[in-house]
């Protein structure tokens, strides 16, 4: 599904932030991405769904490099990409239901299937009474969960999530966490970067561990070490 | 496609415009003050141009003919002179009226003792096409010395009136262009700052996939409509306003040469009301641009 190969990232100052990564995710894997902060995590999510590009390597979607892919048909791979982050992105003057509709409409949707996959997509993060909701009047669960059905509203085979528990507390990280877990088992290749060592260890699915821009660890049923 | 495209564009368009009502209304007040101010000075400008306009028109030369000249010869001096490319008008002033009209104007002089009978000769009052030819045509009228006594004109005056007439044109048209630019700097700005304030809004839209396009097309639509309303509210503005101090011009100065001509005050308001929301469109291409770059 995603192949990584050599992978470099270097800033403009001449910090490195990615050295030669390599990394191959298969359709429907469920993957952990730890480390500490200024790891790369974040620059390896961005380079996937091109919001930053590498300084050389390449990442294969299906086949298809990513640096071959021209400015015009980003907005297409990202249709194809569902992202979370930890700030959730929501647009604050607009309804629960219009933040979600927002990214059909920009696929040209129509209207009625938009109303259908709002309310299917509502139903499964289980916000459904919240449709008219603005998102500050919102937790900070019920702002993931919104930001995760914005992702996942148009069936993306693969979801990134960048620290979505980050600033949530405990019980409404786990339940994240499992909302995630069954957006995987409906066939979605989910990525996870995280600090939540608790959730990490307890939910044991693959653990990529990155340092310093290095892959220093890749183990199939993982712990955050 | 491009329906839904055009559909799309301005519902989000109004949902920006209404959830952003603030900075909205702030946008349509910088906007219709920088166009009044624009079209103020437009009209400044047409007015400036006009009363130099005037000015030229009432400058006059004055032709005594020789004392003795038969009425014959006289006449025929004012149509040859009428008849010369750059006078506009040759007009006869006989000499006795010419003496009651100025009597009549120094009454409290004792002219009858003073002068004894009538000191002024027949002339001829020339109004010439063009002031800047003036020169030219005293030349040619001196050439008539069988006929032409003297040729009375200020040449220090209408060499400044030239001048006046240039650079009224020049620092008009300046000023014009110049609060156009600035016009254009203010509009850019504010519609910079109305995207600005929502620069997380086109970063979400790029990150669900949003095109360029799509992103453009709401905010050039607002652009528009906010450039469209600050000019109908700078051409209210200028439209009673100008009414307002013509009234009072022809109420309190009549005899200053206001431009009072409606198809000059639409001319102006046409400019301003097509200048809106042109550069309502350019300053949101131009901000929307730098902030896709982002």
């Amino acid at each position: 599904m995603i192949k990584i190969k050599n992978l470099e990232k270097i800033h403009k100052n001449g910090f490195k932030a990615l050295k030669k990564v390599n990394l191959h995710v298969g359709k429907n894997e469920f993957i952990y991405l730890v480390g500490p902060s200024g790891a790369g995590k974040t620059t390896l999510l961005n380079m996937i769904f091109k919001f930053d590009r590498p300084t050389s390597g390449e990442i294969y979607i299906d086949n298809c490099p990513l640096t071959s892919i021209h400015d015009r048909q980003i907005p297409h791979l990202r249709r194809n990409i569902g992202v979370v982050f930890q700030d959730f992105k929501l647009l604050p003057k607009r309804t629960v239901y219009e933040n979600i509709a927002f990214a059909l409409k920009v696929m040209h949707y129509s209207r009625a299937n938009i109303r259908r996959k709002v309310s299917q997509v509502l139903d499964l993060v289980g916000l459904t009474q919240k449709e008219s909701y603005f998102p500050n009047q919102l937790s900070g669960g019920e702002k993931q969960r919104i930001c995760i059905a914005r992702a996942i509203v148009n069936d993306p085979p693969i979801l990134l999530a960048d620290e979505p528990t980050g600033s949530l507390d405990p019980d409404t990280s786990w339940e994240i966490m499992h909302l995630l877990s069954k957006i995987n088992a409906r066939n979605t290749t989910v990525i996870v970067a995280t600090h939540n060592k608790g959730l990490v260890d307890d939910l044991r699915k693959r653990v990529v561990t990155l340092e310093s821009g290095k892959i220093i660890r890749d183990q199939q049923i993982g712990f955050y070490q | 496609m491009l329906l839904s495209n055009i559909k799309f564009f301005i519902y989000e368009a109004f949902i920006g415009l209404n959830r952003s009502r603030l900075m909205f209304f702030t946008s349509i007040a910088t906007i219709a003050v920088s166009l009044t101010v624009f079209g103020f000075f437009i009209l400044v400008s047409v007015n400036i141009h006009s009363i130099s306009n005037y000015m030229s028109s009432k400058f006059e030369i004055l032709v005594t003919v020789k004392e003795n000249l038969p009425q014959q010869d006289i006449k025929r001096l004012r149509a040859k002179l009428a008849r010369m490319p750059l006078v506009n008008s040759a007009l006869f002033v006989d000499k006795d009226k010419a003496w009651v009209e100025f009597k009549k104007k120094y009454t409290h002089l004792d002219l009858a003792t003073l002068i004894v009978g009538n000191p002024l000769p027949h002339s001829i009052t020339i109004q010439v096409v063009e002031l800047n030819k003036i020169k030219q045509l005293v030349a040619s009228l001196k050439k008539e010395t069988d006929s032409i006594d003297d040729i009375i004109y200020s040449g220090d005056l209408s060499e400044k009136l030239i001048v006046f007439a240039k650079y009224s044109q020049i620092i008009g048209v300046s000023i014009v262009v110049f609060l156009l630019l600035a016009t254009l700097l203010i509009i850019i700005n504010t519609i910079r700052l109305t995207v600005l304030a929502r620069i997380e809004e086109v970063t979400i839209m790029q990150l669900v996939g949003a095109t360029n396009g799509l992103i453009r097309g709401p905010f050039l639509f607002e652009g528009m409509i906010i450039g469209l309303i600050g000019a109908l509210g700078a051409n209210l503005i200028l439209h009673f306003g100008y009414q307002y101090i013509t009234q009072l011009f022809v109420e309190f100065a009549p005899y200053f040469p206001i431009v009072s001509d409606k198809t000059v005050l639409f001319s102006v308001l046409l400019i301003v009301g097509t200048t809106g929301p042109l550069i309502g469109l350019l300053g949101s291409n131009i901000s929307i641009s730098r902030s896709l770059k982002l």
